[in-house]
This record gives structure tokens, C-alpha cells and sequence, in this order.
């Protein structure tokens, strides 16, 4: 499993078109929306979004996040 | 026991609500206003140029030493260390200048960075410092943190007339087969040419300097910037936002008031460097002195609390945060206790904790007590270290830190004790359920 991280103000940077899903952490969750349209826009109206979950991600619980994960992504790229 | 339980539900029930009409009403038009593409790309911009203003003010830590014996040694080399403090701190928006252009441009997909930079240097040199050509000189003082907002003017100009050129074809389309960089100069050829001949009109020709008439405009702005209440005000909503999860620091310390942030601590440098008194108190640096000690809310005097509790979670998050902690990262804390949107914290975190750190420093520092900040440093440094730097090495900041904290862990102290009690009830519900 490959991860990139980036800032949240600079998702315009982001290529899309090489993530399965996009995490987005609970404190700048007010971008979603806005981060979403972006993504859309690109051509990829179909990318599974989530904010991580905020006791999990405050524990750096990593398995919990992952399980989150797996269940917002179609079978096939599970 | 009953009608203290019903007392104890009904107030964390009101501290709910509470919570819920800052998530409903207050966050979101912030947020909104934080997500603003333009008010974005100066933010990011801004943040860009930190480590430049860091490097540029450690100088003034060696012009200024606090034991004379060893301000004799530096003295012969002052003026060399003084030319690095000016050819970083007082030419600081020139570089914020490229850093702008290129964020700007990154919002449309057309324009490219590193052209959209140029173009903004350039316009704004034009209009800070058009070169006297009998001397072959130019002025620098709109160089310094004083041509900020004009900067913050060309720059959205600039950016929004070349795509505006772009989208309604205002540009020289060169074939295809043209290299892509040698299609992008050429067509961002017309707009630049209309940008640049436009602000030289309007500065050389006409004579209208932007840069005095947005002096004037902001000069009172700068003005309330520098109170307690624009202090209280910002670290109220800091904390507000935190309480519901969302990063309050984006839309006050470092959205709203950075600009102001640092023109203010520029001219305390400025003030140092001229051997003058300091004129303001807030900064970017007294917010982490007084108001963000270990991160938002005070934190760190909690997890100290935390770290022999008898709840194994909250043991668990102290020991996870307490690292993080100490360079004033708090999300550990935040989320993983939580206190973000936990009735029990909201008095606390909200009213008792960064509200009154910020109005004590306030205070000191107008009494003189202690002194304001004129080093830029990263918001990451320990406390303690903090106030010592940031000061350029005033022991009395420390100390009256020091107080602050110990003050800090007494305010703390019931709520985190009554939120264990909370914890360790639930730890043996749910051991018993097992």
C-alpha cells in the first residue's frame, strides 16, 4: 500500500488519478466538500472519500483506519 | 447522588448544545472563508516565507544579546549581521511576492506557476519602487512587511486577469508542435505586456502610489490588530473552532491575522534593529507563548496529569501525545481523549484555558513585565524555549511562562480528574459486561 500525503490547502496539486481513496483528517474536514468537487472536475466523480474517524486518528490507531478504509473501497480493489 | 447525576447530565446536556451551535453556526462561515481560493494561496504563500523571516531574524539574536560581555564580542560585526537582517526581514515581501504568484496560479490549471511569479515581481516592483534613473537607485521600504497588502492586491489582480486573458482568448495560441514552454511564455506575452504597461501607468506616469493610499487604509487595521480584544477575539474563535474539530488556527492566528501578524513583529524587529522600543504586543509568537502552550488549550500541563491516571485510556493518550506535546502538536490530545466536542472540556478548553494565557501575557507585556516578541521562530519550539528566543533572550518571559503553566495545570486539574472518573467508569461497565 502506497500513501501520499499533502497538505490540505494544496490539493490542487493532487493527482487524483493515481489514489484509490482519498483520507482527509478530521480537523480540515470542512474541505471535503470543495476537495470533492475538485475531484470531480478531474474526472473522477467516483473516488471514495473519508475522513478518519477522530479517536482513531488522535490513538494513531492504524488497523481501525484501515478496516474503515477497505470498507468504502469496491470489492475488486480491496 | 440522583439529583447530582441529574445535574451533572443536564450540564454536560447544555455543554452539548453549546457545541452543536458552534458546529451549526459559528464554523462554517469561517471555514468558508478559510477555503476562499485567493485568502487560501495567501495563507499557503505566507507560510512559504517562514523559514526565510526565521533565518532572517536569528541576526538580531546575535546584535542583541542579553549579557553585555557577550554583545562586546559581536559588536564589531553588527553591521554585516545587520545586512542579512535586511536583505531577509525588510525585503520579505519580495520574496512573498514569487511565493503569491506561484500559489495563486496553482488555482487555475492554465497559468504556470513560475510565470504567473515574474509577472507578479515585476508589477510589484514597478509599483513599490519604480527605479530613480538619475541615481540608478530604487527604494526598498515597500520591500519590508509595509507593502504586504499592496503585494496582496497585485498579485490577485495579476492572477485573475490572466486567466481572464486566457479564458476569453486575450493570448498568442502558437501552433502545437511548439514546445509547451515555449507556447506558455509566448502566450501569457499579451496579458503581462497590458499588466505591466497598466502599473506603470498607473505609478509612473499618473504618479498614484497604491502602496501609500492601502498604508493608509490598513494602517488602522494594523492599529486593532495590536489590541487585547483583537487578541481575545482571535483566540476565542481559535478555541471555538478546536472544540468542534476543525483547525481554528487556519481561519485566526494564521487566515485572518498573519498578515497582520507579521508586519507587526517586522516592525519590532525593525524597532530592535533602530535601538528603539518595541511597538506591539501581538504576534505570531505571543500567540504561542500565551495562548498555545504545547498546542491549543494548554494541553501539556493535562497530559502530565494524565500520565499516572488510573483509566488506562487516558494513560494511553497521555503517553502517545506527551512527545508530540512538548513541540505543540496536540491532535493526539484533541482527538484521541477526546476533548473535541466533549461537554466536560468545553469550559475549560474554551473559557479558563487559552482565553486567560492570552489576556496574562497581554497584561505583562503592556505593564512591562515582560517584553514583546521581535524573533520569528518556529511554532513548533518547547515552551519554555519559546519565550527565551522569541524575545531574544528575556529570562522574565520565561519565568512568567513557567507561572502560566503551573497556573494552567491547577485550572486543568478538577476537569481532568472528573473526566478519569468518567473514563475509569466506563473501563469497569465495560470489563464487567465482558
Amino acid at each position: 500500500m502506497d500513501i501520499c500525503c499533502y497538505a490540505s490547502l494544496r490539493y490542487r496539486t493532487c493527482d487524483f488519478g493515481c489514489v484509490d481513496i482519498v483520507l482527509l483528517a478530521p480537523q480540515v474536514k470542512g474541505q471535503l466538500d470543495d476537495i470533492k468537487k475538485y475531484a470531480a472536475e478531474k474526472g473522477y466523480p467516483g473516488l471514495p472519500f473519508m475522513v478518519i474517524p477522530m479517536r482513531e486518528y488522535g490513538l494513531a490507531k492504524a488497523d481501525a483506519i484501515l478496516q474503515a478504509m477497505l470498507k468504502l473501497l469496491p470489492e475488486a480493489d480491496q | 447522588m440522583e439529583e447530582k447525576q441529574i445535574k451533572a447530565s443536564q450540564f454536560e446536556a447544555l455543554m452539548d448544545r453549546f457545541g452543536a451551535w458552534i458546529e451549526r453556526y459559528l464554523a462554517p462561515p469561517l471555514v468558508k472563508m478559510g477555503n476562499q481560493r485567493h485568502f487560501a494561496a495567501i495563507r499557503a504563500a505566507l507560510i512559504r516565507t517562514i523559514p526565510l523571516i526565521i533565518v532572517g531574524s536569528i541576526p538580531l539574536i546575535f546584535t542583541n544579546l542579553p549579557v553585555q560581555s557577550w554583545a562586546d564580542v559581536m559588536a564589531p560585526y553588527n553591521e554585516m549581521l545587520n545586512i542579512l537582517y535586511t536583505m531577509t526581514m525588510n525585503f520579505m515581501t519580495l520574496y512573498l511576492a514569487v511565493s503569491l504568484g506561484s500559489e495563486l496560479a496553482r488555482m487555475y490549471e492554465e497559468q504556470d506557476p513560475t510565470i504567473i511569479a515574474i509577472v507578479t515581481v515585476a508589477c510589484f516592483i514597478i509599483t513599490v519602487a519604480p527605479v530613480d534613473l538619475a541615481t540608478g537607485t530604487l527604494s526598498i521600504s515597500g520591500f519590508s512587511a509595509k507593502g504586504m497588502f499592496t503585494l496582496f492586491v497585485i498579485a490577485i489582480i495579476v492572477v485573475e486577469f490572466m486567466h481572464f486573458a486566457y479564458k476569453h482568448n486575450v493570448i498568442i495560441r502558437l501552433p502545437k508542435v511548439v514546445p509547451s514552454g515555449i507556447a506558455q511564455s509566448f502566450a501569457s506575452l499579451l496579458p503581462m505586456t497590458i499588466l505591466l504597461v497598466f502599473f506603470w501607468l498607473l505609478r509612473v506616469v499618473i504618479g498614484f502610489d497604491l502602496n501609500a493610499v492601502l498604508g493608509l487604509i490598513v494602517s488602522p487595521l494594523i492599529s486593532v490588530s495590536d489590541t487585547w480584544y483583537a487578541a481575545f477575539i482571535c483566540a476565542l474563535l481559535l478555541q471555538a473552532l478546536w472544540f468542534v474539530g476543525i483547525h481554528g488556527g487556519s481561519f485566526t492566528v494564521w487566515g485572518v491575522m498573519y498578515p497582520f501578524l507579521m508586519a507587526n513583529i517586522a516592525e519590532n524587529a525593525a524597532s530592535v534593529a533602530a535601538g528603539q522600543p518595541m511597538p506591539h504586543i501581538i504576534t505570531e509568537p505571543f500567540f504561542y507563548s500565551w495562548t498555545m502552550i504545547g498546542g491549543v488549550g494548554m494541553t501539556l500541563p493535562l497530559l502530565f496529569i494524565w500520565l499516572k491516571s488510573k483509566s488506562a485510556h487516558l494513560r494511553e493518550v497521555a503517553r502517545l501525545s506527551i512527545m508530540p506535546g512538548v513541540f505543540c502538536v496536540n491532535e493526539p490530545v484533541l482527538f484521541g481523549a477526546p476533548i473535541v466536542l466533549n461537554p466536560l472540556m468545553f469550559i475549560p478548553f474554551i473559557f479558563l484555558t487559552s482565553l486567560l494565557g492570552t489576556m496574562y501575557g497581554y497584561v505583562l507585556t503592556a505593564f512591562g513585565w515582560i517584553s514583546p516578541a521581535y524573533i520569528q521562530i518556529p511554532w513548533t519550539t518547547p515552551p519554555l524555549l519559546q519565550p527565551y528566543l522569541s524575545t531574544g533572550g528575556d529570562w522574565r518571559n520565561v519565568i512568567a511562562q513557567a507561572i502560566l503553566i503551573v497556573i494552567m495545570g491547577i485550572i486543568w486539574y478538577p476537569f481532568a480528574k472528573l473526566y478519569e472518573k468518567r473514563c475509569l467508569d466506563e473501563e469497569v461497565a465495560n470489563t464487567e459486561a465482558e
